[in-house]
């Protein structure tokens, strides 16, 4: 039976395979050790120092080959190899009577575990640079390391481990990994780098229950929308064959063109934005070539704290964000939380079933003070930003026609909205479209809002009543059932009836396989997870208009999400 | 980081002027980088360290951390330093002076 696990896509592409389990030895892992008598503790230091000499020259090497986000990786890797934190214990661990190699383990072993006890996720990642480091040196000692586990790898191996190392991914059997899985890391760590300029698939924060998983089961890793498929159902796997071929045939081309903007044939430019969940999220705008933000969620200002954040805070924050977006527009979503993630300050009811309940737009009006307070922090921002790069305030879980009147109501009293709205231009307001009751009714409010965006994870959730989270009833919530994209129709209607865009901010968006179907629906700007941006650009390219509508026409006519994804195969 | 933000406060001994060999001096920054004092920016700050032969350290007073050796990446990481943190610096030795005046303008 198909088993799905939700991940965050890392490196984009698909990959087709058996499962390798990798368990690294740990650092200082005595039996790893090779059996070298000590020496006399001069020679063993000698050694060390010689082993020092050759890794320094390796990463010099490194760092001056691949692109610049790698090179600084192998550049602060030098830094740790000479720092005299690393190398006095090093020294102690010799003079007490281990060899070369056994000190390395144990000193790199114990700043590992000093480092994974960090209560900050950045810092404590910092763990794996310095097994990074201390993998490399035992390696040169001649002790036993990734470089010898890894190579040689069977063909299409789907590598499953709880986290890699830099070394690790440089080291591994490149030619015939062809997709990786990771219990922990995020998109940014180093390895998700190199895996990004390896070409090689990503799935990163897989959970740990993928280390349940063996050796050998076959496996599919979807770098697109960050998910592990294991033991794939025949329909999947061939959706997932036929998008890998068509990803190959683009990938390369991609990549050089990601700074240019998302040109059809016809000349129809379609904005393509990132989602940002986390901080990690923004450092990479730039290098994946978005224009903007499309999705920018704020529920980490106001979770683990006591009381609400106050508009200068939340102010300070924002324009943070901005700062990334280099002059182009960030879409903002006003506060989303329900009973699933209670904030102690609302005291929110507890509800059998939070996704049905008391949450986003729901739980603003009824705090309509936190909902000011956001609004008055965002406008501030609009003030002093230039026409071009707007601040649109996105309204979440909108279910009835007048949530959208009670909002818009309590915004027009903020201080500024309506300069910055009407005569700036710099403010702009959606409504996100996620709720089916909003796409039905969205021609009854899309003239009183500037946008409108589609998020079709929960939108396809909420249609077919099916949880994307629980394995046994995933499937059933596609975003390409016909059922949804009637939805995503209707609300395109309403758009272009009212004169303003519509955009999509699902995981679906990133999928390049689906643009022409997207355009030819009548959506107008795409909004994706940073490393899709490339591959939808380049997809988006290709796009013929007519041929979209025509194709969408068909879409809409199907009665089985199979018969769209036929159409799909058909076209690509 | 922007090097603008915060002045150092001075510590409670230069009232007496000390001979250059028994320098001590210390400064408290606060960390502008929105990305906190990662990998990339730590190396900067070590390196600057590294070109004095006063003693270096620094505590991460947001998080009451204890000092650690500011001529070590690896000590400097375990400050586990975000934006808006306050860091003190103190260096103790004939180039204290201008060491903290260095490493402020990092800041």
């Amino acid at each position: 039976m198909q088993q799905l696990f939700h991940g965050l896509s890392a490196a984009p592409g698909v990959g087709i395979g058996n499962i390798y389990k990798y368990a690294p030895v740990a650092a200082d892992d005595p039996g790893a050790t090779t059996t070298h008598a000590a020496g006399n503790p001069e020679d063993e230091w000698e050694r060390f120092l010689a082993a020092r000499l050759l890794v320094d020259e390796e990463l010099a090497r490194l760092a001056q080959i691949g692109q610049t986000a790698t090179a600084e990786i192998f550049l602060v890797h030098r830094e740790i190899l000479h720092d005299s934190t690393l190398t006095d214990a090093v020294r102690a661990a010799i003079d007490s009577g281990a060899d070369a190699t056994r000190a390395t383990r144990q000193a790199t072993g114990e700043l590992v575990r000093i480092f994974q006890d960090l209560s900050d996720q950045y810092f404590a990642s910092r763990a794996t640079d310095i097994r990074d480091v201390g993998q490399r040196l035992v390696f040169r000692l001649g002790g036993i390391t990734s470089a010898r586990q890894l190579t040689p790898l069977p063909d299409n191996t789907i590598l499953l481990a709880e986290d890699l190392t830099a070394f690790d991914t440089t080291h591994l059997d490149q030619a015939h990994v062809v997709g990786i899985a990771l219990a922990a890391s995020t998109p940014t760590a180093h390895t998700a780098i190199l895996a990004r300029s390896l070409g090689i698939p990503l799935v990163c924060s897989a959970g740990a229950e993928i280390l349940q998983l063996h050796s050998g089961m076959f496996a599919v890793v979807d770098g697109i929308r960050g998910r592990l498929l294991v033991d794939p159902d025949e329909e999947t796997l061939e959706q997932y064959e036929l998008t890998r071929s068509r990803l190959r045939r683009f990938q390369a081309e991609a990549l050089s063109h990601s700074h240019e903007p998302a040109l059809t044939p016809d000349g129809e430019r379609i904005p393509v934005r990132v989602n940002v969940n986390s901080r990690e999220d923004l450092l990479h705008i730039h290098a994946n070539g978005a224009e903007g933000i499309g999705l920018l969620r704020t529920e980490n200002l106001f979770q683990h704290r006591t009381s609400p954040p106050s508009v200068s805070e939340q102010l300070a924050a924002y324009q943070d964000v901005h700062s990334y977006t280099n002059t182009h527009s960030l879409t903002v979503r006003l506060l989303d939380i329900g009973g699933d993630k209670p904030v102690p300050y609302l005291q929110p009811p507890a509800e059998a079933n939070p996704f049905l309940g008391v949450r986003g737009i729901r739980l603003l009006l009824r705090h309509p003070q936190m909902l000011i307070d956001q609004a008055q922090a965002l406008i501030e921002l609009a003030q002093n930003v230039s026409p071009v790069d707007r601040i649109r305030i996105l309204i979440p879980m909108i279910s009835k026609v007048s949530e959208v009147h009670q909002t818009l109501e309590l915004l027009e009293e903020v201080p500024g909205y309506k300069h910055c709205r009407h005569k700036l231009g710099t403010l702009e307001v959606g409504v996100l479209i996620e709720v089916p009751s909003a796409a039905l009714l969205a021609h009854h409010f899309a003239c009183q809002v500037d946008f409108l965006s589609i998020g079709t994870n929960d939108l396809a959730q909420y249609t077919l009543a099916a949880d994307r989270v629980n394995s046994a009833v995933a499937t059933l919530a596609t975003p390409l059932d016909p059922s949804v994209l009637q939805l995503i129709s209707l609300t395109c209607e309403a758009g272009r009836a009212a004169g303003i865009p519509v955009a999509i901010c699902g995981e679906v968006a990133g999928d390049p396989s689906v643009q022409p179907l997207l355009l030819g629906l009548g959506l107008n700007e795409i909004s994706v997870a940073g490393p899709a941006v490339p591959l939808v650009k380049s997809a988006i390219r290709r796009v013929d208009m007519d041929a979209a509508r025509e194709l969408a026409a068909t879409a809409l006519k199907c009665s089985r999400a199979q018969e769209i994804h036929q159409l799909l195969h058909d076209i690509g | 980081m922007s090097n603008n933000t915060h002045s150092p406060l001075l510590d409670d001994h230069p009232a007496i002027p000390e001979s250059p060999a028994q320098q001590h001096k210390s400064a408290v920054v606060t960390v502008t980088d929105p990305r906190g004092l990662h990998l990339r920016s730590g190396r900067d700050v070590v390196r600057t360290a590294s070109l004095f032969q006063a003693r270096i350290t620094a505590a991460n007073l947001s998080r009451n951390s204890n000092a650690v050796d500011l001529k070590s990446i690896i000590q400097l990481m375990q400050l586990q330093a975000r934006q808006g943190h306050d860091l003190q610096l103190a260096a103790n030795g004939p180039d204290a002076d201008a060491a903290i005046e260095a490493l402020c303008s990092l800041f």
